[in-house]
C-alpha cells in the first residue's frame, strides 16, 4: 500500500549505502567462510577446495576439549542464569517495593559495566576468597554476566502482561503455583526462551572474562581461538570460526521464531 | 444450601489506599446486605468505590476496616481461590494463549474436576452463551462482544455462589447491550446464583435490578428497590444521580406546600407528614402544567425530545421547575417560551430530602 507517509520517509541514496554497510559488516565473514575451505596451508592464498581442515578441526583433540568446556559453561551458564532472571523479573513485577527502582538498575548494569572492569574484579575476588582458577570459576564469572543478558527479555515480556490475568486465574481457583504454571509462565516463555538463547551467545562467545578466570584446563574455544591466532592465521582457525557462525546463526533463526510467536 | 437469608454481609467496611497525606478512603464505613439470588446493583459516579468493594468481595484486597461474610462465614484472610466467587472483569481479562473452551474449562479444571464433567459444563456454558461454534478459538479472533460472553461463560463454570460483574456491558454497542441485559437476568434467574453487578448507567441499573445501592463518595447513600431509588431518593444525591429532577424549598403546613410568591400546592403534594421548611425533590413527569395548578411560573425553555416535551419553568418566586408532557400525535404544544403558566403536582409528587435545612 504506497500512502504519502512511506513516500515522504524515501531519501535519495538509502539503498547505496544499505548496501556498503551489509558489505561492510558480512564480506570479511564470507571470506572467512570461503577461506575455511581452501586447501592452502598459508590461509589467504586460495589454492583449491577442501574439506581438510574441518576434519582436522574434528581430529584435534585440544579443540574438542575446549569445544567441550565451552559448551558445558555456556550450558550450565544458561540454565542457572536463566532460573534467576526468572525468579528477580517476578519480584520486580509483583508490585512496589522500597528499592525497586535502584534494584532495577543494578540488575541492568552490568550491560555497562566494562568487560576488561568485570574481569579484572572477578580474577581479584576469586583470588580473595581462594579458589583455585578452573572451570568452576569460569562457570560462576558466565553465571554472572549472563544474568542481566537473560533479564532483559524476561522482564519485557512481564511488563506487558496484564496483571488481571494472574487475578483471574486466582480468582478460577488456582492456587499461586497453578496460576504461575498454567497462566504466566506460558505467556512469558518467549521471553524466557529469547532471554536463555542470548545468555547461551554471550557465554559461547566470551572471550575477556574468561581469558582472566579460566586456569588450566579449562581453557573454552575462543581462549583457545585466541591462542591459535597468536602462532598465526590457519584455515583451521578459519574452521572453527565458520563452525561457531553455523551455531550462532541456528541461534537467532531460532530466537527470531520464538519472538515471533503470538502473545 | 443453606438457611442464611443474606448471600453476602458487608458490615461496617472502610478501605483506605496508601499511607499519610496521600491517603485516599475509596471506601467509607459501608454496610449492606445482599440476598441470596439476587440481582443486586452497585451504582454511582466513576471513583465512588464500586471497583474496590467487588475486589474486596473477590479477595484481591483486604478491607482496611469491617468484615465480608459469605453464607454467614466471614471471608477475612481468605484468598481469592478459597472464595466460591467468581469475577466478569471490565476488561474480561481472557487468558489469550488458550482456546475459548479453555479459558471456559480453566475453573473447573483448578477444583479438580474430572474430565467428562468439564467436557459436559464447557459444552453446556459455551451453548448457554451461544458460542458453540467459537469453541476452538483463540481470544484475539473474536469480538468484544463475543469476549464478553466467554469471560461470563468462564466465571459461570464453576457454578460459584456469587458472581461479580464489574461494568460488564459498557464495552458493547446499545443493540447488543440490550441483548446482553436480558440474557444476564436470565442466566441469574435460572441458575440460582447472586449477582452483584456495577454500573454507572443508571437506566441499566433500574431495568436489571432487584435492587440497587447505590454510592457516592465512598459512602453508601441509598439501597432499595428500583422503584423506591426512583420514586423516594432519600438525599439530593441520590435524587440528582438517578432521572431528571427538579430541587425546590417550601413550607409545609398542615398537609399544604407553600411556595410563597408562587402559590401552594393543598392536599397531599408531599408524601410526608414534615412541618416548617423542607427541602424538597420532584420528577418532571409527576408535574403537569394545567390551568386548575397551585403554582405560577413562567416558561422559559421548551425542550422538544421525541417521546416526551419538557418545559423549564421560572416560578413566581425564583426558583426553577421542570415538568415533562408525553407526546401525543397531533397534539399541540402545550406552551411556548414566555407563556405564564400553572403547575398542578401528582400526590406524593414531592420527595423530602432528608439532611438538609430548608430555606436557605
Ligand atoms: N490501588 C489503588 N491505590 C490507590 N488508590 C486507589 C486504588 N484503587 C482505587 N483507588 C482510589 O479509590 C477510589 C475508588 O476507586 P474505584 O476504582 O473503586 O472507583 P469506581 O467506583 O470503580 O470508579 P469507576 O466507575 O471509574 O470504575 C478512587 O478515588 C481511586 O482513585
Ligand atoms: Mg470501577
Amino acid at each position: 500500500m504506497p500512502s504519502i507517509e512511506n513516500r515522504l520517509w524515501r531519501f535519495h541514496g538509502v539503498a547505496p549505502t544499505a548496501w556498503l554497510a551489509f558489505v561492510y559488516l558480512y564480506l570479511p565473514i564470507v571470506i572467512l567462510v570461503v577461506l575455511s575451505f581452501n586447501a592452502n596451508k598459508v590461509a589467504t592464498l586460495w589454492t583449491g577446495f577442501s574439506f581438510d581442515w574441518y576434519l582436522r578441526v574434528l581430529e584435534n583433540d585440544n579443540i574438542l576439549r575446549a569445544t567441550r568446556n565451552s559448551l558445558v559453561v555456556a550450558t550450565g551458564a544458561t540454565v542457572v542464569s536463566t532460573f534467576f532472571a526468572t525468579l528477580a523479573a517476578l519480584a520486580m513485577a509483583s508490585g512496589p517495593f522500597r528499592g525497586k527502582g535502584v534494584m532495577n538498575a543494578m540488575l541492568g548494569l552490568p550491560l555497562l559495566v566494562p568487560e576488561i572492569v568485570t574481569a579484572v574484579a572477578s580474577l581479584l575476588f576469586f583470588l580473595a576468597l581462594g579458589l583455585e582458577l578452573g572451570l568452576t570459576t569460569v562457570l560462576i564469572a558466565h553465571i554472572v554476566f549472563c544474568l542481566p543478558f537473560a533479564y532483559l527479555p524476561i522482564r519485557a515480556r512481564l511488563e506487558g502482561l496484564d496483571p488481571r490475568l494472574a487475578e483471574a486465574a486466582a480468582d478460577l481457583y488456582a492456587s499461586r503455583w497453578q496460576a504461575f504454571r498454567r497462566v504466566t509462565l506460558p505467556l512469558i516463555l518467549p521471553g524466557v526462551v529469547s532471554g536463555a538463547m542470548l545468555a547461551f551467545i554471550v557465554s559461547l562467545d566470551d572471550f575477556v572474562i574468561t581469558f582472566f578466570v579460566a586456569g588450566a584446563g579449562a581453557t573454552t574455544l575462543p581462549v583457545y581461538i585466541f591462542g591459535l591466532i597468536r602462532m598465526g592465521i590457519t584455515p583451521e582457525v578459519n574452521a572453527i570460526s565458520a563452525l561457531l557462525l553455523m551455531v550462532s546463526i541456528a541461534f537467532v533463526v531460532l530466537s527470531y521464531r520464538v519472538g515471533r510467536r503470538p502473545s | 444450601m443453606n438457611g442464611h437469608a443474606y448471600s453476602i454481609e458487608i458490615d461496617q467496611v472502610s478501605k483506605r489506599f496508601g499511607h499519610g497525606s496521600e491517603a485516599t478512603l475509596a471506601l467509607d464505613t459501608v454496610s449492606l446486605n445482599i440476598r441470596t439470588n439476587e440481582f443486586f446493583t452497585l451504582l454511582g459516579p466513576s471513583g465512588c468505590g464500586k471497583t474496590t468493594l467487588l475486589r474486596m468481595i473477590a479477595g484481591f484486597e483486604e478491607p482496611t476496616s469491617g468484615d465480608i461474610r459469605l453464607d454467614g462465614v466471614s471471608l477475612t484472610g481468605r484468598l481469592p481461590f478459597q472464595r466460591p466467587v467468581n469475577t466478569v472483569f471490565q476488561s474480561y481479562a481472557l487468558f489469550p494463549h488458550l482456546t475459548v473452551e479453555e479459558n471456559v474449562a480453566f475453573g473447573l479444571e483448578m477444583l479438580g474436576r474430572d474430565r467428562a464433567a468439564v467436557r459436559e459444563a464447557v459444552t453446556r456454558m459455551l451453548a448457554l452463551v451461544k458460542l458453540s461454534d467459537y469453541a476452538r478459538r483463540r481470544p484475539h479472533q473474536l469480538s468484544g462482544g463475543q469476549q464478553q460472553r466467554v469471560a461470563l461463560a468462564r466465571a459461570l463454570a464453576p457454578h460459584p455462589k456469587v458472581l461479580l460483574l464489574d461494568e460488564s456491558l459498557s464495552a458493547l454497542d446499545l443493540k447488543l447491550r440490550k441483548d446482553m441485559q436480558v440474557e444476564l437476568k436470565r442466566l441469574q434467574r435460572e441458575t440460582g446464583i447472586t449477582f452483584v453487578f456495577v454500573t454507572h448507567d443508571q437506566e441499566e441499573a433500574l431495568t436489571m435490578s432487584d435492587r440497587i445501592a447505590v454510592m457516592g463518595g465512598g459512602k453508601l447513600q441509598q439501597v432499595g428497590s428500583p422503584e423506591e431509588i426512583y420514586d423516594r431518593p432519600v438525599n439530593r444525591f441520590v435524587a440528582d444521580f438517578i432521572g431528571e429532577t427538579s430541587f425546590l424549598t417550601a413550607e409545609a403546613r398542615g398537609s399544604a406546600l407553600e411556595f410563597g410568591a408562587a402559590g401552594r400546592l393543598a392536599e397531599g403534594a408531599l408524601g410526608t407528614t414534615a412541618q416548617g421548611p423542607v427541602a424538597l425533590a420532584a420528577r418532571p413527569e409527576r408535574l403537569r402544567l394545567s390551568e386548575d395548578g397551585g403554582l405560577t411560573g413562567v416558561v422559559s425553555e421548551v425542550v422538544y425530545r421525541g417521546a416526551d416535551t419538557l418545559y423549564l419553568v421560572t416560578l413566581a418566586d425564583g426558583q426553577n421547575c421542570r415538568v415533562r408532557h408525553t407526546n401525543r400525535l397531533g397534539a399541540r404544544e402545550r406552551a411556548v417560551t414566555g407563556d405564564r403558566v400553572r403547575i398542578a403536582a401528582e400526590p406524593g409528587a414531592f420527595q423530602l430530602l432528608t439532611g438538609e435545612a430548608g430555606h436557605a
